[in-house]
């Protein structure tokens, strides 16, 4: 792989590539600012602008934009309280006294600093890990996959918020959903309603604008919650010294990052996690505790730290099985397969110059989003202030026009719309959205590998390999785990 | 017995899983066997998830319906200082008649994205949804319709070269 490591910057560095990159960091920001909207928003939302662009430079514009949501909600949840995103709710927990004491330039410049530098530690650590994932996967044949992306389902019901028994039928109806339209075993049409529509398919495109872009902008229209009122006034003094924090509570920094790959490996954790655990653990690991709070610096730094290095560790299981690490990798898998990349196992092998440019993309994302993010704070933040009635209707153009122009099929609208009221629905009755979109992605890789385990092997393939046997086993604790805690809680509650 | 929409949408999701499994009979075997098994697996998990959102006492039987993930557990939340909130994705449920009306308009737009062009179906869909259903004040929703048409033309006609 790292062979190509330097033509691959070549080509990463070349007239478009760059321009692509600072788009997508424009396009991360602002809605990494707007409360409600985030990185798997502005995803669905650029999706249907790679159509006419070569797959490196589609990935540079959608890294660019996940790469960049993160601080883009910092600056809200630093300057006025209000986390532009989930993944930065520790951060206002210090950031916004800091602001309130004056010193919001020296919590951007920390903030900026951390993510900057964090995300680079996740990169670091994702390209030390990768070659050893070719090895791995070297390993793997159809009942490892199959094994690996159920393991990887689990895993995700397990970690959803809220309620797993829901988590784990939004998964189930994700795989059922991708048994739409020509299964290519059998040749079979199946559930086509006797349309050529279907016969590829549920289109993944429509479908995430849909749940995401669609679900969210409705959401956003009825709640009316993430209007915020509050106005920007602040003094941008002391930048250059917050950059340089992070270096000099280099313990927290560090092992805030480490976490925070951590949790990105970990399929479908996500940033909000990374976020609340470096917060924690720049508290826990720190002497003198009594400013956290209050506007500690040492809070900022762990809390973001964390939700930036986790996109390298999310990467790993994305790019070694093909199992997204995170709803946005799940995006950025969609984006790979309408451009002829099969994500998976063999991905690593025969693809190796789109897991550079990802590494790439995502260091260079962050440090341009940490410079144009420290010039930009309080311009960005005034844009969360924007009237959500001004921001949905034109998010819901945008999603609806976009997957229309993607192949300019009215079905696609339909499409969209359909999937914005399920994912609307979804989000109403807590059902997670997450499991259902990585399911649908997974669908068709684990229906693969289950057609060729059973004619190669039959059913016995699954239990008399070691890994794949493991991966079994481990699924099974994984779906047992919740239910054998709860019956031992209530006996814990009823002994007493 | 509480029928909430919670409850229908188990019931649906039930509902789906048993028109799929029905249909896939009329696959081959290799051809039915994933969505047939699968079908039928989340046919009796939503069904149960139905049973247990219409009658709270079955809940109460079937704890395992309520098993929580284990994401947030043990997390630094308990850490936040007090007087931070974080708002939830929800707070508050609205009732579904503005849902619908937002969801009839979308399908309406589609009809008229079909049968005109986008630069029609564009202003004259924003401006009226700005208007009348998002509330907005109508300068605004004017501003908005145009300057979206016009951000959409340059992305979609001119850099893009999209013809639809």
């Amino acid at each position: 792989m790292f062979e190509q490591a330097m033509p691959v910057l070549a080509e990463f560095l070349s007239w478009p590539s760059p321009l692509f990159l600072l788009l997508g960091v424009l396009a991360g920001l602002v809605f990494g600012v707007l409360p409600g909207l985030g990185g798997p928003q502005v995803l669905a939302l650029l999706l249907p602008l790679t159509f006419t662009m070569n797959s490196t430079d589609a990935i540079i514009l959608l890294i660019g934009a996940a790469g960049a949501v993160p601080l883009g909600g910092s600056m809200t949840a630093i300057l006025i309280n209000t986390p532009g995103t989930p993944q930065n709710a520790a951060t206002t927990y210090d950031g916004y006294p800091m602001t309130r004491m004056g010193k919001a330039g020296q919590a951007i410049g920390a903030a900026a600093s951390a993510s900057v530098f964090g995300a680079v530690i996740g990169a670091v650590i994702l390209t030390a890990i990768l070659p050893l994932g070719r090895h791995a996967v070297l390993a793997f044949s159809y009942p490892e996959t199959f094994m690996m992306a159920l393991m990887g389902l689990a895993i995700i019901a397990l970690l959803a918020k809220g309620n797993m028994w829901k988590a784990l039928i939004a998964a189930g109806l994700g795989l059922m959903l991708s048994t739409v339209g020509l299964d290519i075993a059998t040749g079979t049409m199946r559930y086509t309603l006797g349309t050529y529509y279907l016969i590829d398919g549920i289109k993944l495109i429509p479908a995430l604008i849909g749940l995401f872009a669609v679900a969210e902008a409705v959401s956003l229209l009825t709640q009316k919650a993430s209007i915020t009122t509050a106005k920007t006034s602040s003094s941008m003094k002391g930048v250059l010294e917050g950059v340089m924090a992070p270096f000099r509570h280099f313990g927290i920094f560090l092992r805030s990052s480490l976490i925070g790959t951590l949790i990105g490996i970990v399929p479908g954790v996500g940033g909000a996690v990374a976020n609340f655990l470096g917060y924690a653990q720049a508290i826990s690991t720190s002497k003198d505790k009594s400013q956290f709070g209050k506007g500690d610096i040492r809070g900022v730094i762990g809390a973001e730290a964390a939700n930036n290095a986790k996109d390298g560790g999310a990467l790993v299981p994305t790019l070694i099985f093909g199992i997204p690490g995170s709803l946005e990798f799940a995006v950025l898998l969609g984006a790979l397969m309408i451009h002829g990349i099969q994500p998976g196992p063999r991905l690593m092998l025969d693809s190796p110059q789109i897991a550079l440019v990802m590494i790439y993309a995502l260091v260079m994302a962050n440090i341009v989003v940490g410079v144009v993010g420290v010039l930009s704070a309080n311009f960005l933040a005034s844009i969360s202030t924007v009237r959500i009635s001004l921001v949905a209707p034109a998010v819901l153009m945008f999603a609806l026009v976009g997957s229309y122009a993607t192949e300019g099929h009215i079905g696609d609208v339909y499409t969209t719309i359909i999937f914005g009221l399920l994912g609307y629905v979804m989000i109403r009755y807590d059902y997670s959205r997450v499991a259902l979109v990585i399911a649908l992605v997974l669908g068709p890789i684990l229906q693969q590998s289950l057609h060729q385990t059973m004619s190669a092997q039959g059913l016995v393939g699954f239990v008399n390999r070691p890994i794949s046997l493991t991966f079994l086993l481990i699924t099974l604790f994984i779906l047992i785990l919740p239910f054998v805690r709860g019956r031992g809680q209530r006996a814990d509650t009823s002994t007493a | 017995m509480w029928l909430t929409g919670r409850a229908l949408f188990s019931l649906l999701i039930a509902l789906l899983m048993a028109y799929m499994v029905v249909a896939s009979f009329d696959y081959g075997f290799r051809a039915r066997v994933f969505p047939a098994t699968l079908g039928s697996l989340i046919f009796f998990m939503a069904l149960l998830q139905f049973l247990g959102d219409a009658f709270p006492a079955v809940q109460k039987k079937l704890p395992f319906l309520g098993a929580k993930g284990i994401a947030l557990e043990g997390s630094a939340a308990s850490h936040a200082p007090k007087d931070t909130q974080v708002r939830a994705e929800h707070e508050r449920k609205p009732s579904w008649l503005p849902i619908y009306g937002i969801f009839a308009a979308l399908v309406a737009f589609a009809v008229l994205l079909h049968f005109t062009s986008f630069l029609v179906a564009v202003p004259a869909f924003l401006f009226l949804f700005a208007w009348l259903v998002a509330k907005e004040r109508l300068i605004p929703a004017l501003g908005l319709a145009a300057g979206v048409t016009i951000f959409m033309y340059l992305i979609f006609r001119v850099i893009l070269g999209s013809q639809f």
